[in-house]
């Protein structure tokens, strides 16, 4: 039997509606930046892939190899990016999207947030992500909203806008808590987790520093 | 080709029982406003909802609702009063469509004031609120029933199928393109299938210090994890054959898929994957979001049969 003239638009719209969302969910790279690639986990899949492609005789090195996925990805999300213009402005207001690269890259080099504070010349951890010694506003930091603040932007090779002004606002509401807090340091400490066999890495480097001092009354 | 254009309006052109999408609507509301009722325990209402200039996060941009009530705590208040109100009306099925569109709405404006509190989870339930805005949800276990039909369960009449499906080619392209994205080494065998292993070593997202799992068998279940995990994203699509069963003779991958029951066996892989995720990682309504999505999967025959099963004379015989 025939379908019907309504069922016919219906199937019509919504083969428009899958198209366009198929077209925003491709799994097409990200562009990637200068930052991630300079990354040490952008460092160790570069060497990883450098010395694959050795091995099957395509000679080139980490570094060249880098700085040909920045120009094929910028170049891939660029187009994405055109393609997905129009339908842009409509997605910004109605919320939806297709972005689904969901812990595609696992951090073998995590961002641990710390919080500290300084009365006088004494400075005290108050805030380290999964130590219950140093707790303070645990449920807050850990909330995925918040996290997402200071944590999006932690391969970045300098703090991005939305951590420095995360970074305001926790030193805000220390000091709004405690008068005797006299200036607030956030930062992130790079840790190396290794896998069961290898020896431990203990060694940390400090990221994002960022230093507030209560404002003059 | 006409053959197959025919099967694909008619496919869209399904009708069934609302209840599930009732389920789903009900599900995805709770979880939105349990996320909210967080957000006011927490004392972030302010913080997450207004630019920097309101006392909040967000950094200076052009959201319409700040272009309109100002940067300022009582607007930030006030956007969270309509997200709670409009959860709350789509759960209780009052002005169903109309509650699931504002709902959306503003709940794009919030990510529109602070991108990056944004997550893909707040995405992917805001694409789902905007199929519901267009379905048949409220025609059952809603108050929109009772007034329509003097009965909370409705009339009993069918409503369009196509939002169930649209939901189900949702989640199917949510975990696909999740899975042919996995790039990085560690998801494969070249890279000793570490993922989860190092996933659950990240300070921002592991729930707890889980140094033990390292050790065996631990590390082992975690390589399991991780390689389940890459088969389970990568074939979720054949799941459509169920959904979608293609016109004429069932094909020999039709016949398996339906006999082996592959959908409820790739729902109860997704249903561990995600409750494993909500036990050991701090990521919020992640997995009780998607979870709440996952009645869509179900045909109302297939949710009300263990209510059935419940109720057949065999089983109040057996319980004597």
């Amino acid at each position: 039997m025939e379908p019907s003239r309504r069922a016919v638009a219906r199937a019509v719209l919504i083969t428009f509606v899958i198209a366009t969302q198929v077209l925003d969910a491709a799994p097409i790279p990200h562009e990637v930046t200068r930052d991630h690639v300079t990354s040490p986990v952008g460092r160790e899949q570069l060497a990883w892939w450098s010395a694959r492609l050795g091995a099957i005789g395509v000679a080139i090195d980490p570094t060249e190899l880098g700085e040909r996925v920045q120009t094929a990805t910028r170049s891939m999300s660029r187009f994405h990016k055109s393609l997905l213009a129009p339908q842009k402005p409509i997605e910004k207001w109605m919320g939806f999207g297709q972005g689904w690269a969901l812990f595609a890259d696992p951090d073998t080099h995590p961002a641990r947030l710390s919080i500290s504070v300084r009365r006088g010349a004494t400075w005290e951890l108050v805030f380290q992500n999964l130590d219950p010694e140093h707790a303070w506003s645990d449920p807050v930091l850990r909330f995925r909203r918040v996290r997402g603040c200071y944590d999006a932007g932690s391969y970045r090779s300098r703090p991005s806008g939305p951590y420095r002004r995360f970074a305001k606002w926790v030193s805000n509401r220390l000091f709004a808590e405690d008068p005797t807090i006299e200036e607030v340091e956030v930062r992130t400490v790079r840790t190396h987790t290794t896998l069961p066999g290898v020896p431990p890495d203990p060694a940390v480097e400090v990221r994002h520093v960022i230093h507030t001092r209560r404002p003059s009354p | 080709m006409k053959r197959w254009w025919w099967w694909w309006v008619a496919s869209w052109d399904r009708r069934e029982s609302p209840i599930v999408l009732a389920v789903v609507r009900i599900g995805v509301a709770l979880v939105l406003l349990g996320d909210f009722l967080t957000v006011a325990r927490l004392g972030l209402v302010v913080s997450l909802m207004s630019p920097e200039a309101g006392g909040g996060m967000g950094g200076s941009n052009d959201a319409p609702w700040v272009a309109v009530f100002g940067a300022t705590p009582a607007s930030a208040q006030a956007l969270w009063w309509v997200l709670v109100v409009s959860a709350t009306l789509l759960a209780a099925g009052v002005f169903t469509r109309t509650s699931a569109l504002v709902l959306a709405l503003a709940s794009a404006q919030w990510a529109w004031i602070l991108p990056d509190g944004d997550r893909a989870i707040d995405v992917f339930l805001r694409d789902v609120l905007l199929v519901l805005a267009c379905s048949g949800a409220g025609a059952t276990l809603s108050a929109d029933a009772r007034f329509t039909t003097g009965r909370w369960n409705g009339d009993g009449r069918e409503v369009p199928a196509w939002p169930r499906y649209l939901l189900v080619l949702q989640v199917v392209l949510v975990y696909f393109t999740a899975g042919v994205q996995k790039f990085a080494t560690q998801w494969w065998p070249w890279g000793g299938w570490s993922a989860l292993y190092l996933i659950l070593h990240d300070w921002a997202v592991s729930r707890y210090h889980l140094e033990w799992i390292g050790r065996q068998p631990f590390y082992l279940s975690t390589q399991v994890g991780t390689g389940m995990t890459v088969f389970w994203q990568w074939t979720y699509p054949i799941v459509l054959v169920h959904y979608f069963p293609g016109p004429g003779a069932p094909s020999r991958l039709r016949r398996f898929v339906e006999a082996a029951r592959v959908h409820l066996v790739w729902l109860a892989i997704g249903i561990t994957f995600h409750v494993s995720i909500g036990l050991t990682m701090e990521l919020g309504i992640f997995p009780w979001g998607f979870l709440a999505v996952y009645p869509a999967f179900l045909h109302p025959d297939e949710l009300r049969a263990p209510f059935r099963w419940l109720a057949s004379p065999a089983i109040h015989r057996a319980a004597g």
